[in-house]
C-alpha cells in the first residue's frame, strides 16, 4: 500500500469519527447553549422556576419559540438530589415537559392527563425520592424543565403569569 | 509513520468530518423529515428512538419540541409551487381547522427566530383567526396587512418559513399523520421584478 492509499484511508477513518461525533455531540451542545442563554449569564439561579416575557421578536434564546404560549423555564442539575417539579393549575391547554441533556422528552403531561397541578419528582436513578409524588427519572444530571400555557393574547398572558407563580422548580424535601 | 503524516491526517479528517456533519445536519431540517403536502414534518421528535442526525436536525431547528403524541409540528418553506418563501411576495393560506385540540401557524426568519419587524403580528391561532361560513379560514401573509382580516406579517423576514403546530392531535389524525389536510399556501403577488 502507498504512503498516499495509507494517507487517504487514515484521512478518511478520523473523518467518519470526527463526523459522528460532531453529529452526535451537536444536540448536548445546543442543549447547554440555550440552558446558559436562559440563565442569561448566571442572573438566573439553576433549579429554579422563572416565568420569562411573552414571547416578542426579541426573544432569542431558544429557537422557534411560540408567541402563543406562556413558557415557566427551569434549567436543572440534579446532583445535589431530586427536584420537586410543578405547574401549577390553567384553565386551558397547559403541560410540562422535562428534556435530558441531549434533547429528548423524558415526561411529557397536560392538564387533560392530570387534574389540577401537574407534580413529579425528577430524580437520577439511585437517588432517594421523597414519598408522596411520582417519581420521574431523568437518564442525565442535568436539562430543562418547561411548563407550556395556552396564552394567545396579553390578557391570558397576563392571567397565565399569575398562574405560573404556583409553578415549582426546587429540591425535593 | 511520521508526525506529520499523521497529524495531517487528522486535521484534514477533522475539517472534512465535521464540515460535513454541519452541512448535513444544516440541511436536514428539509432533506430527511418526512412530507405532509409540503409541510415537513418529523415523527421522531423528542424520542429516545430518534438516530443522531433527526435529533441534531431537531435540536437545530426545533429544540425543546414535544413528542407527537401530546404535538406535531410542520414546517414549510416553500408555497404551493415549490418556490421559496420571501416577505417580497404576498400569499394566501388557506384551510380548515386541523383535528387538534388546538392550533397556530407562526411565521420564522431563516434564523429561526420571529422577525424583527414591531408589528405582533408573528403568528395565527385557532382562537383569534376569523372564519368564513363553512368553517373555511384564509390568512393574508404578507409584509403589510391587507384585505383579510387574519394576517401574518413577513415584513424584514427575507427567506421565512411556516411552522403548524398541532396540540394534543387526535387519536385519528395519529395513527395516519399522513391523512393531515394542512392548509395550503398560494403566492398572490411579487413585488416588481422578482419571482
Amino acid at each position: 500500500m502507498s504512503g498516499v492509499t495509507r494517507w487517504l484511508l487514515l484521512t478518511m477513518a478520523f473523518a467518519a469519527i470526527a463526523h459522528l461525533g460532531s453529529v452526535w455531540a451537536a444536540p448536548y451542545l445546543l442543549m447547554r447553549v440555550a440552558t446558559e442563554r436562559l440563565q442569561m449569564g448566571g442572573e438566573v439561579r439553576v433549579n429554579t422556576m422563572q416565568q420569562p416575557d411573552r414571547v416578542t421578536e426579541a426573544a432569542r434564546a431558544v429557537v422557534r419559540p411560540s408567541p402563543d404560549l406562556a413558557y415557566s423555564i427551569c434549567t436543572f442539575d440534579l446532583s445535589q438530589g431530586p427536584l420537586h417539579l410543578r405547574a401549577a393549575a390553567w384553565d386551558d391547554y397547559m403541560s410540562l415537559s422535562v428534556f435530558a441533556a441531549n434533547s429528548d422528552v423524558v415526561f411529557v403531561r397536560n392538564d387533560r392527563q392530570s387534574a389540577g397541578a401537574i407534580e413529579i419528582t425528577l430524580a437520577l436513578d439511585g437517588q432517594r425520592a421523597p414519598e408522596g409524588r411520582e417519581v420521574v427519572i431523568s437518564p442525565s444530571q442535568t436539562g430543562i424543565a418547561l411548563v407550556r400555557r395556552l396564552a394567545p393574547d396579553q390578557a391570558r398572558f397576563n392571567a397565565a403569569t399569575v398562574a405560573a407563580a404556583g409553578d415549582i422548580c426546587a429540591p425535593a424535601s | 509513520m511520521t508526525l506529520r503524516f499523521l497529524g495531517s491526517a487528522v486535521l484534514m479528517g477533522l475539517v472534512l468530518g465535521v464540515g460535513a456533519a454541519v452541512l448535513i445536519v444544516g440541511r436536514l431540517a428539509t432533506f430527511s423529515d418526512s412530507s405532509y403536502s409540503g409541510w415537513h414534518g418529523n415523527e421522531l421528535a423528542g424520542q429516545a428512538a430518534a438516530d443522531i442526525y433527526t435529533r441534531a436536525a431537531i435540536a437545530r431547528t426545533g429544540l425543546l419540541a414535544l413528542t407527537r403524541e401530546e404535538t406535531l409540528y410542520f414546517t414549510r418553506y416553500a408555497d404551493a409551487d415549490g418556490v421559496a418563501l420571501n416577505e417580497r411576495c404576498s400569499y394566501l393560506l388557506e384551510g380548515t381547522d386541523p383535528p387538534a385540540r388546538w392550533w397556530s401557524v407562526t411565521l420564522y426568519a431563516a434564523d429561526n427566530y420571529l422577525a424583527r419587524n414591531g408589528d405582533g403580528a408573528a403568528s395565527m391561532d385557532q382562537t383569534r383567526v376569523v372564519r368564513a361560513e363553512g368553517g373555511r379560514f384564509r390568512i393574508w401573509v404578507a409584509a403589510a396587512a391587507d384585505r383579510e382580516p387574519n394576517w401574518i406579517s413577513s415584513r424584514n423576514a427575507g427567506d421565512f418559513s411556516l411552522t403548524l403546530r398541532l396540540y394534543n392531535p387526535e387519536p385519528g389524525l395519529l395513527e395516519d399523520v399522513h391523512s393531515l389536510r394542512p392548509p395550503v399556501i398560494r403566492t398572490v403577488s411579487c413585488a416588481a421584478g422578482e419571482a
